[in-house]
């Protein structure tokens, strides 16, 4: 009950923060929560593998970047209308951890991490060769359809306001759907498979489709958030498939706790905040990115989420 | 009668050492059968193959009739073959209850992902019985991987149960435990013949004299002797090697 407050609470704020971010004087600030929410829902995907069933990918990039080129390409090559163009880049990305996730999730520890990366690379360097359709590391640009709202009524994204209201939507509706499914038999299969897969085959659990549709979901997540990231910066671009992308999300998912619903959230969330604030002061600031994150993972392996169940709702208890 | 298990010239080797060699086994109904014989006799090789953890290399295995060589372990499971592990294997991170409740759902195939597992009431029912009857109220919401070693065994036991499997394997279940609760293992062993298949591999030859009404030994892999708990204790050639008489000659 009150972790269901807890979501309500934030949801809520979230919803606010347009009119505080006026308020407060700097819309540059509502495009960085805009691009916290969009990320978080990636970081999301690598907690949904290492987190819930246990498999550490280094290659989630990939997924991202099937996503941005999906919506992308849906819009130039095919022209596309604004709701088609949304649902190619998820479908392209799931379709995609499909048929690699058919090969991986056959290996598991460090043979799935680095099988991950390797898929990652082999796509993008796929897509500089390519770059007549995909631009390369230079990308595409596009400019944004309208979205129909039913009827004759239409809103654009070039509203920041309205963008990020959309965005936020689309991650909260991923985030839901990730707390129901892990809810379910299904989700407990998953957690059951991370503590001992032998013992969960024992059970009779399928280990092998359970991991398969676990990086298929996975994928979804990644496509979704490589999607608004297009969206939101009107382009698509290879760089984006590169595997320092999905390092980087393992590190956010990793700080903010792993195998929580909101830690990538918030790992996501710290991380772009540092970024922003610290970069324009100094620009070795990913210094202090990795010093924070080691300190995390040493002194708080279950990451910002586990010290705040530990310190803060076990005192209140 | 007719075996529930029948094991057909089964064969298993790794690398060089034939760990199960041309073994033929046939397990009568309604007594705890027991499989005895000196490290290295095949013991828990032939539990894996059964359980599907490995494939031999020839042979066939039978149970109920019907032949299981070469399926998967999940399917073996949901066969009604649930097994015990030398190392305690349950999940850690989760709660007695939830641990024997994702038992129960997965052995029963309730996947969907957008039931809430809460909502399985019948479920729900059936875990706080086995809870009951092992006597692990206490434990029901801590984590497992916080139990004392002699809980753990006890709620594998009670995960192998729940699903009212056809057959259960024990793979040394009374390994590293105190008098206290071999004892307590060794009475819910006991039980359980009524309801099901037992088959046991132990070390412990009290354990196995007082549980076993059937015992077969193997040595180098193979079928040395099988018979009544008396009739094996006379055997001579158990004797020579399995208790070790044998040292002498076969040094010469």
């Amino acid at each position: 009950m009150r972790t269901g407050l807890g979501y309500a609470g934030l949801f809520s704020a979230l919803l606010l923060a347009p009119w505080l971010i006026t308020w407060l004087g700097d819309p540059f600030w509502l495009s960085i929560l805009t691009e916290i929410v969009i990320w978080s829902c990636f970081a999301a995907s690598i907690n949904f593998l290492f987190g819930y069933v246990g498999l550490l990918s280094f290659g989630q990039a990939l997924y991202f970047g099937f996503g941005m080129y999906g919506v992308a390409l849906g819009i130039t090559e095919l022209h596309l209308s604004f709701w088609p163009a949304f649902f190619l880049g998820p479908l392209s990305a799931t379709v995609i951890a499909f048929l690699t996730g058919i090969l991986a999730v056959r290996l598991t520890w460090h043979y799935f991490a680095i099988i991950t990366v390797v898929f990652s690379l082999i796509m993008y360097f796929l897509a500089l060769t390519f770059k007549s359709l995909t631009g390369g590391d230079d990308g595409i640009n596009f400019s944004l359809p309208d979205i129909a709202l039913g009827g004759s009524y239409k809103v654009s994204l070039t509203n920041a306001t309205t963008q990020y209201f959309f965005m936020l939507i689309v991650v909260a509706l991923c985030f839901w759907l990730i707390r129901i499914v892990m809810a379910s038999a299904f989700g407990r299969s998953l957690i059951a498979i991370r503590d001992n897969d032998v013992r969960a085959s024992l059970i009779g659990i399928h280990v092998y489709r359970l991991r398969l549709a676990a990086f298929v979901i996975a994928g979804f997540l990644a496509g979704v958030s490589g999607t608004l990231f297009a969206l939101f910066g009107r382009y698509a671009s290879a760089s984006y498939m590169f595997y320092h992308v999905s390092g980087e999300g393992v590190v956010w998912a990793i700080v903010g706790g792993i195998g929580t619903i909101l830690g990538p959230a918030i790992g996501t969330g710290i991380f772009i905040l540092i970024r922003e604030i610290v970069s324009s002061h100094w620009q070795h600031y990913a210094l202090i990115v990795g010093a924070f994150a080691i300190c995390i993972v040493i002194f708080a392996p279950e990451g910002i989420v586990g010290l705040w169940k530990k310190y803060v709702l076990k005192r209140g208890a | 009668m007719i075996p529930f298990l029948k094991i057909d010239h089964l064969s298993k080797a790794f690398g060089g050492v034939k760990a199960v060699s041309d073994l033929s086994i046939a397990l009568m109904p309604g007594r705890i059968n027991a499989i005895i014989g000196p490290n290295g006799a095949g013991k828990t090789t032939l539990f894996n193959l059964i359980t599907g953890f490995i494939r031999p290399d020839s042979g066939r295995i039978f149970f109920e009739g019907r032949e299981i060589t070469n399926l998967p372990i999940h399917e073996i499971s949901r066969l009604g073959i649930k097994r015990t592990l030398q190392v305690k294997s349950v999940f850690n991170s989760m709660t007695v209850f939830e641990n024997l409740w994702i038992t129960l759902s997965a052995h029963r195939g309730h996947l969907n992902p957008f039931k809430k597992a809460a909502n399985y009431r019948l479920e729900r029912e059936e875990v706080e019985g086995v809870i009951e009857q092992l006597e692990l109220e206490r434990f029901r919401d801590r984590e497992a991987g916080t139990l004392s070693y002699g809980d753990v065994a006890l709620l594998e036991i009670g995960m192998a149960i729940i699903t009212r499997p056809r057959m259960i394997l024990f793979d040394e279940p009374v390994c590293g435990m105190s008098p206290q609760e071999t004892e307590r293992v060794v009475a819910k062993i006991a039980s359980l013949a009524q309801q099901t298949h037992v088959v046991i591999i132990e070390h412990d030859m009290d354990v196995v004299f007082k549980l076993a009404e059937e015992i077969t030994v193997l040595a180098f892999g193979g079928k040395l002797a099988s018979g009544t708990p008396r009739e094996i204790a006379e055997d001579q050639s158990v004797k020579e090697v399995y208790f070790g008489v044998d040292e002498v000659r076969a040094d010469e």
